[in-house]
């Protein structure tokens, strides 16, 4: 088993079965890897042993209300599901499709436009098959959250099948 | 906005919305009195999973989403965009790369508060992909929406509410 709780120090290696240069090459690939994320302009910012966080810089395209100058919630809502994901696979620590089950968000107050969103994501649970997250998402520089976001994953059959070949470190 | 509402130019008030005209939202046209029907055509960025391919579900969310805030905006001739105050997928069947369709449906309408549930679909409207729950906070409208009387729930507690 791994430890229930991610090492503080985001540059100590992993106790893990991964290796912390398999996870970066993992978030490197990952935004490769899917498109929407990439349409958006998300990257993976940082990974440890059952966490994620990801940034989306502001782009006039992400705006809601335009007259009160506010980021439109669904934009919160792909990030959150972003972040959760890749929180999962750093908790199973294998490259495995994962699919979301449900997400539920609370959209604590208003999102200004202007600053890059940062989502941070814990997969706090890992049963044999399912995933339980819960992701929290912030202004940059910013303490308030602006929305949270609880979730459940199934795991997948455990083949590489994310199309993420033998010797992925080479990307690091 | 409401000019929009009005006329009937339901696709205007996506077009409002940058982020919905990004993703490439649509509205159908419709009966008068049917719900609305949200359509979001496929195309290559709306991908998840390149894979299998699957659409990301995000983007299945943010149908849903604009689904709900579009059909209360009509229903409820807002000024402006309500305020989402939680939103609630289920992912039924996994979101193939092929166009999306929804319906919103008014589940319940407070004075300040509405609750709504949304279902979308692809090739068949009897197998759900996703179905979503979501409550709004509703914008004060000056210009007067007309009180429907009994089917209104008594108003939540004063306070601080996104």
């Amino acid at each position: 088993m791994r430890p229930a709780s991610p090492s503080q120090d985001s540059g100590a290696e992993s106790a893990s079965t991964i290796t912390r240069s398999t996870f970066i090459a993992m978030a490197a690939r990952f935004s490769d890897l899917v498109p929407h994320g990439r349409d958006l302009g998300m990257s993976v910012e940082w990974v440890g042993a059952d966490e994620a966080r990801l940034r989306l810089p502001f782009r006039d395209c992400l705006l809601g209300d335009t007259a009160k100058g506010r980021v439109y919630t669904s934009v919160l809502y792909s990030l959150a599901d972003a972040a959760s994901g890749v929180a999962v696979f750093c908790a199973l620590g294998e490259f495995v499709s994962i699919a979301t089950l449900d997400l539920r968000m609370d959209y604590l107050r208003p999102t200004p436009a202007g600053r890059d969103l940062v989502a941070e994501a814990r997969c706090y649970r890992l049963s044999r098959q399912i995933a339980f997250t819960r992701c929290t998402l912030r202004l940059k520089d910013d303490d308030e959250i602006r929305a949270i976001a609880t979730g459940t994953f199934i795991c997948g059959d455990r083949r590489s099948d994310l199309g993420l070949p033998e010797g992925v470190e080479g990307r690091v | 906005m409401l000019d929009a509402i009005r006329s009937g130019r339901h696709q205007a008030l996506l077009d409002a919305i940058p982020y919905v005209r990004h993703l490439g939202i649509r509205v159908l046209d419709g009966p008068a009195d049917a719900p609305l029907r949200f359509f979001l055509p496929f195309r290559p960025e709306l991908v998840g999973n390149s894979m299998l391919p699957a659409l990301h579900g995000g983007a299945v969310g943010a149908l849903l989403e604009t689904a709900a805030l579009v059909q209360v905006i009509v229903a409820e001739q807002q000024p402006r965009l309500p305020k989402l105050i939680d939103f609630s997928v289920d992912y039924l069947r996994s979101a193939r790369a092929r166009d999306c369709h929804a319906v919103c449906d008014v589940a319940r309408r407070g004075s300040r508060i509405v609750a709504v549930t949304v279902r979308c679909w692809q090739e068949d409207p009897a197998r759900p992909i996703a179905t979503a729950r979501a409550h709004l906070l509703l914008v004060a409208n000056g210009a007067g929406a007309p009180e429907s009387g009994g089917d209104r729930a008594p108003a939540m507690p004063e306070g601080e509410h996104p």
